[in-house]
């Protein structure tokens, strides 16, 4: 029988719960990428099948504050990935300035929403409700996981910053590829 | 953290914020066309894959789990390119 080990699992094992704490964290990672997944197959079904409308959603889109938000992300996540190889070091600045390019990331995103419904992005229809949900459901994430982040920074233990560091590197990823299907192409 | 490390952690970060700007240039200026919209998504990918080895530290792992993670921006950006040529075949 396969253990975690051959499937690659051991990157996120901890030192409290080895193996279990591995398999959940990837359970996690892994839920999340399926429900984003989804999401952005069903965006861009839609996109397919109502072309004027998703041609007038981007003409109210701003790939500029989009990608203003993608260069926060990567730069949290590279502070989170500096936690975790910091070891027993000090990691409680890399996490808090990972959460700060977070919540920046929100502030530019929700400043995006007032421009998008200042210029009357609900006449996209159906497209404008899911670009708000698959986008609007990140940016809970990426709230909450900035909110993980400083907790953690206040008691850091090693298993908790693989934890969430790794988590964090999902919602990175999963920004990475719907900045482009959302915005770009 | 020994320096030549931390010099190849600060170096991906270089590449990532690189093809990040890049990429939003290129699509900003792609005017719907198909190569720039390929180059875009081979872009996007190339983050991805940075995240997944470098971040997340699964560069030295051969696991299932690593090839499963590079497979979902690599599926997913297939198909938005299959929607990119869809819809100019469409139109």
């Amino acid at each position: 029988m396969a253990t975690t080990e051959d499937i690659g699992l051991s990157v996120g094992k901890t030192e409290s719960g080895g193996d279990a704490d591995s398999l959940l964290l990837w359970i996690l990672v892994w839920s999340e990428l399926i429900a984003f997944g989804a999401l952005l197959v069903a965006f861009m079904v839609m996109t397919v099948a109502d072309v004027e409308g998703a041609a007038l959603l981007r003409s109210h889109l701003h790939p500029g504050l989009a990608a203003l938000n993608t260069v926060l992300l990567l730069l949290s996540g590279w502070q989170a990935a500096l936690a975790v190889r910091l070891g027993d070091g000090p990691v409680r600045r890399p996490l808090v300035l990972a959460a700060l390019f977070g919540l920046g990331f929100a502030a530019v995103k929700l400043f995006e929403y007032s421009l998008e419904a200042r210029s009357g992005i609900g006449g996209a229809g159906a497209l404008a409700e899911l670009y708000f949900l698959v986008t609007g459901f990140h940016l809970l994430h990426v709230v909450f996981g900035s909110g993980i982040l400083c907790l953690v920074a206040w008691r850091p233990s090693r298993g908790n910053v693989v934890l969430i560091a790794t988590l964090w590197h999902a919602i990175d990823l999963v920004w990475l590829v719907m900045f482009p299907i959302v915005y770009l192409t | 953290m020994t320096r030549q490390a931390r010099e190849q952690f600060i170096a991906t970060l270089a590449m990532l914020l690189t093809l990040a700007v890049g990429g939003a240039f290129v699509g900003g200026l792609s005017g719907g066309l198909l190569v720039p919209i390929i180059a875009v998504l081979i872009m996007a990918y190339a983050k991805g894959r940075f995240v997944i080895l470098d971040f997340m530290e699964l560069r030295e792992s051969g696991g299932l789990m690593r090839s499963a993670l590079l497979a979902w921006p690599a599926l997913l950006l297939l198909l938005a390119l299959l929607r990119t040529v869809t819809v100019t075949l469409m139109g």
